[in-house]
């Protein structure tokens, strides 16, 4: 590990900008500079390498007539077919819309929420009560949406449901929340949110913990306020961890979040609520056609690359640095 | 200093904190007072129980009674362990170095790590890769293909750059090279961010349920998930036409039912108070600097 | 660096040459290269010898979700696996999982992987692609009457026939399945006698019941908190055990009426029947959750007292020996309750269809080519299990242990079962994938002491409900291009429009009208048609309307 030769690193572009003249000999130097650093990611890189590089052959699914038999590289190639037939679907419209309404839904008033609960839990001084409160906000996480589902149907079933009995009782009339085209949407997020926003708020829990506390102490020694605080500390502290996940929740653009649409979908609000997703399974069942989905995953896939490429264009220009 | 306004500032915040945990608590009480009520009491009250009008261990005795859930929770907790240490070193080995603006290659090794966020081949490829190494029908097929989880890694890689560089490059001074600088300096600085990648690891796998199909085959190595997916999955919508469903009648009863479901959460929910203390520590790095 | 480099390299060309052998193969249509390692054995070999050679094969089968968590005992204690592997000298491995989706990917990445089971089992989509894709092998020396003739007990050479698909080879066998169904109307006697009413004969007297136990207070409890009758639609569907569809003439999904083919749920009559369902829904008669309650939430609730009918196709559903049957389940809380099957449609020529084979038994064309005797050799196995002993073996166990044999009628013992195998994780199951609970095929009479005068008298009533069979055993596949799955969506969604939103059945003409044309219904339903008209070959079915 003879490292002597290094002392202290130098900004990447200081070194291309003088090495312009003798380019291929500097990188060697560099590279080799930075071997141990290279040999680090050795293990990583051959894991992206083997699961996800060498599978991504499959992708060419989208363009076939895929055969079991005859596998990926014997399966006749039908161009755009599969992509013709799945934008042609009667139903394509309306799940391509659904679906971007309900994932920005979520971007919206799942992500905030996850930092609004992480500023409370911030702000509370007492340190049983904010183990407490975390530890029991982070449990329905772990509740399948199957269960999850089941106490939502108690609470809000049209006949039997606890809720729907006591509104009735009161004479405030019937309630029909999860029958009601209205009330899907709202549904799903607020039970997105219930279940999940524990959980979420970890991440920034985790960015919280790692501000330097100095700062708040000579904020209080400068007369700033509970507020005042909060805006030039906490929140320039866990700016990254924000973008970063908006930036790779824009990749999933065009996922709504299957598991629970699926579960709590029903054919009285098909129209706002079916997705690509389901659309996807409903396919499936009756037929086995790998290069439909295929297709779809790839359109979904595209999609999300350019929202990821332009949320990290975005924030590199407003903030100054994105993921990459 | 505590102004009245302050105080109500915290007055307002417990009380909105300490009703919205109340509302996530009601679901894992519910769960967990199914589980310990006798099954004619919970089928005369159709499902919500508040308070159980008597107490029975009866739904446990039946889960470890046979040994499928005990070997089950058995293969679980060994993925969630042996494969969280090797999640975190193989993400940290590989973070650290992308963390560092002079490591060559880094925005392209960064592109293309970013690129399979969006775009994988599906299930039959990864299959065959799995095969094709060996892993197949092992515990290792739980654990190897998901070595690195994107999200995490950018997590950490995150966190790694936003270390005060003079830490290191003192380090760097004193003689220490890349992997010294990580192991000595930056990984001890890391504690929260390891704590919580640590903690979204254990959760994967502790969740796992698709590889343990996909990949094995072997009954033995079914994780806790594949034994309670069994038990609560509703049949699905293609088979409404199944009128034969003999198999109805003979599903285990809700109270073994949600005796699972708090025996495959309770420890996952356990775990977290105890990775808590290492969220309060920010003072670390000011103690260090200082 | 250099080496971590070659081993990628090398990993790389596995997987490469792995998916390349594949498509070689499948090109030239030779038999296919060695996928699997261990197959080295040399075909040419005749391997009919008095001692046959021990060999090493593997099934792959779906089991019901009773069996979904069973693993199978020690080797020791599993007689089942001990009687093949010692009648048949094989290493006999099942990999069984529930039915399903879960199911459904595991057999697709193993078939495309070239890790072929010996037998597999698969449901009607499944082995349509599989056989269109040519992956499957043709059955005809070893499915036939002379090398399995305990199988044809429980399947018709005829029905194995029209069963294949047009113009392929026969590569498709018939898992042997139930043909008598049990379906039938469920009523609460007990409250029946309260009110003083009969069990219905009709489908008005049907509803007056409904009417009367939602209002008349039928447990006396002093609440209106009981309704006359609820199914589960499962938030998709309108199910088709409402009495209305067969008050109507729809008997299940499909039937053949005046020489045409009808789809009984795009039919224009399902305007009557949807106007029906309004009415009662309307007057409040029947449980408001049915719609979004999720299989089988409908059975809790009836369970629970607060439903007086519903319908199930489960023969074992209203008796009290069954453990966990409804019967017992409700008795439980309420001592007197007494559930009893009814028709209330005794002059229609069927209540419901005979069950139809939907499940396929296939073999991998690249097994059968390279190993033909472990074919053979799992046909054997499954002969047998066709047949008495293996019948019996798998159904009830071991013989003077778990039941007793005297000419042909089997008495049990439940109480040696029970600890044996029902408290045993239920492993038994596992094993009885090929033949459904019917023993009066091979002849066999069962006898449970567990099943009283009353239990026994049900299962008569049960079994002479009129059934009728539907279509000619064949499995209809929408036309090439066309999907069903968007069809029945929206013919759901249409029906539930029509129930909650509409309230009127009146635009249902134009409905259907939509999904025959824009959903393709009229080209799937002809297609249908024609596929029937080749299984019926001599007078065909006049073309669909």
């Amino acid at each position: 590990m003879n490292e002597a030769i290094t002392p202290i690193k130098q900004p990447a572009n200081a070194v291309e900008t003088s090495a312009t003249a003798t380019g291929f000999r500097k990188s060697l130097r560099r590279l080799y500079r930075s071997k141990w650093m290279m040999i680090m990611m050795i293990p990583g890189l051959l894991y992206y390498l083997l699961f996800h590089y060498v599978p991504m052959v499959g992708i060419l699914i989208a363009f076939q007539d895929y055969n079991l038999l005859k596998g990926i590289w014997g399966s006749p190639w039908v161009g755009w077919d599969n992509f013709r037939t799945v934008f042609n679907s009667p139903d394509f419209p309306l799940i391509l819309r659904n679906t971007l309404i309900i994932s920005v839904y979520r971007i919206v008033f799942n992500m905030l929420p996850d930092v609004i609960l992480a500023l409370m839990l911030n702000e509370i001084r007492s340190r049983w009560f904010k183990r407490v409160v975390q530890t029991i906000t982070y449990g329905p996480h772990f509740l399948s949406w199957i269960i999850v589902y089941g106490i939502v149907f108690s609470l809000f079933a049209p006949g039997s449901g606890l809720f729907t009995t006591f509104v009735r009782d009161m004479g405030w009339g019937d309630l029909n929340l999860l029958t009601d085209a209205n009330y899907f949407r709202p549904l799903l997020i607020a039970s997105d949110l219930w279940k999940n926003v524990g959980f979420g708020a970890i991440i920034y829990l985790a960015a919280l913990a790692s501000i330097n506390q100095e700062l708040y102490e000579a904020a209080v020694v400068d007369g700033a306020g509970r507020w005042r605080q909060m805006w030039h500390i906490t929140l320039p502290g866990i700016r990254s961890v924000f973008v970063l996940l908006l930036i790779l929740r824009m990749g999933s653009i065009l996922d709504a979040g299957f598991d629970q649409v699926y579960i709590f979908l029903n054919a009285r609000v098909y129209d706002v609520g079916d997705i690509i997703d389901t659309w996807v399974f409903r396919q499936g069942l009756e037929q086995l056609n790998f290069s439909i989905a295929a297709a779809t995953g790839v359109f979904k896939s595209v999609i999300g690359l350019v929202f990821i490429l332009g949320a990290n264009k975005l924030a590199k220009k407003v903030g100054g640095s994105g993921i990459w | 200093m505590v102004t009245k306004s302050d105080r109500l500032v915290n007055g307002v915040l417990y009380a909105v904190l300490a009703l919205f945990a109340l509302s996530t608590l009601f679901p894992l009480y519910f769960v967990f007072v199914m589980s310990v009520t006798p099954y004619t009491e919970v089928l005369r009250n159709g499902g919500f129980i508040l308070w159980p009008s008597s107490f029975t261990l009866q739904a446990y005795k039946e889960i470890f009674g046979s040994s499928r859930i005990p070997d089950a929770l058995q293969i679980t907790v060994f993925i969630t362990v042996v494969g969280t240490f090797l999640n975190l070193l193989v993400t940290a080995l590989l973070a650290y170095p992308l963390s560092k603006k002079s490591t060559p290659w880094r925005n392209g090794i960064l592109l293309a790590i970013i690129f399979t966020l969006l775009f994988n081949g599906g299930l039959i490829p990864t299959y065959l890769v799995v095969r094709e190494l060996g892993l197949y029908n092992t515990v290792w097929a739980m654990i190897v293909p998901g070595m690195v989880s994107t999200f995490n890694f950018l997590i950490m890689k995150t966190y790694f750059e936003s270390l005060p560089q003079e830490v290191e490059e003192a380090a760097r001074v004193d003689g220490c090279g890349d992997i010294a600088t990580l192991v000595r300096i930056v990984l001890p600085l890391s504690a929260p961010i390891l704590a919580t990648v640590g903690l979204f690891y254990g959760i994967g796998h502790w969740n796992e349920y698709f590889k343990g199909i996909m990949y094995v085959t072997d009954r033995s190595l079914a994780p806790i998930q594949i034994v309670l997916r069994n038990m609560i999955q509703t049949p699905s919508i293609s088979q409404e036409l199944a009128v034969n469903s003999t198999d109805l009648a003979q599903l285990p009863p809700e109270t073994v039912k949600m005796a699972t479901v708090a025996v495959a959460i309770l420890p996952i929910i356990i775990v977290y108070p105890f990775l808590q203390k290492y969220f309060i520590k920010g003072v670390m790095i000011g103690a260090i600097k200082g | 660096m250099k080496k971590s480099l070659l081993t990628v390299l090398a990993a790389l060309s596995v997987v490469t040459a792995a998916c390349s052998n594949n498509g070689n193969t499948a090109e030239t249509n030779e038999p296919p290269a060695n996928a699997e390692p261990a197959a080295s054995s040399d075909p040419v070999k005749e391997p009919e010898t008095d001692e046959k050679p021990k060999l090493s094969l593997r099934f792959m089968t779906p089991v019901g979700s009773a069996s979904a968590n069973a693993t199978l005992p020690a080797a020791d204690k599993d007689f089942v696996k001990q009687a093949i592997e010692e009648k048949f000298n094989v290493d006999l491995k099942l990999d069984y999982m529930v039915g399903g989706e879960d199911y459904k990917n595991k057999m697709n990445v193993q078939l495309a992987g070239g890790d072929i089971p010996d037998i597999f089992i698969g449901d009607g989509a499944a082995s349509q692609k599989y056989a269109t894709d040519g992956l499957l092998a043709d059955l005809t020396p070893y499915l036939n009457e002379q090398t399995t003739p305990n199988y044809f007990k429980w399947v018709r050479q005829q029905e194995l026939d029209s069963y294949q698909l047009k113009g392929m080879n026969f590569n498709r066998g018939i898992l042997p399945f139930m043909r008598n169904q049990y379906p039938a109307w469920y009523v609460r006697q007990d409250w029946l006698d309260k009110l003083n009413l009969k069990a219905p004969t009709s489908y008005d007297e049907m509803i007056e019941v409904m009417r009367q136990f939602t209002n008349n207070d039928p447990d006396g409890n002093g609440k209106k908190d009981t309704y006359g009758f609820s199914t589960s639609g499962n938030g998709a569907s309108v199910p088709l055990e409402f009495p209305q569809w067969l008050a109507n003439g729809f008997v299940a999904d499909f039937q053949i009426v005046d020489n045409k083919f009808v789809d009984n749920r795009t039919d224009l009559g399902v305007q009557k029947v949807i106007q029906d369902i309004i009415d009662i829904n309307n007057e409040g008669i029947i449980d408001p959750d049915w719609f979004l309650s999720k299989t089988p939430g409908h059975l809790d609730k009836a369970a629970q007292g607060k439903i007086g009918i519903f319908f199930s196709g489960d023969q074992n559903v209203a008796l009290e020996g069954a453990p966990n049957s409804m019967q017992a389940r409700t008795k439980a809380l309420i001592p007197e309750a007494n559930w009893q099957p009814f028709n209330p449609f005794p002059d229609k020529p069927a209540i419901w269809k005979y069950g139809v084979p939907e499940t396929s038994i296939m073999v991998g064309a690249a097994v059968a080519e390279k190993k033909p005797e472990n074919i053979q050799r799992s046909f054997e196995i499954l002969n047998w299990l066709a047949g008495e002993e293996g019948y019996l073996l798998t159904h009830y166990g071991q013989e003077g242990k778990h039941y007793t044999k005297e000419g042909n009628t089997i008495t049990l013992i439940p109480e040696a079962y029970d600890a044996d195998i029902a408290n045993a994780g239920n492993w038994l199951g596992i094993y009885r994938f090929f033949t459904p609970e019917e023993p009066s095929v091979l002849g066999l009479d069962v006898i449970d002491p567990r099943v009283s005068p009353r239990d026994q008298a049900i299962l008569k009533t049960v079994a002479s409900f009129p059934k009728h069979d539907a279509l000619p055993p064949i499995t209809l596949a929408p036309p090439e291009g066309m999907n069903i799955g968007d069809l029945r969506k929206e013919m759901n969604k249409l029906h539930i429009k029509m129930i909650f939103e509409d309230k009127s059945a009146d635009k249902w003409p134009q409905y259907r009208e939509e999904l025959m044309t824009k959903f393709k219904g009229r080209e799937i339903f002809q297609g249908y048609t024609d596929q029937i008209n080749s299984a019926l070959k001599d007078n065909p079915l006049d073309a669909f309307q």
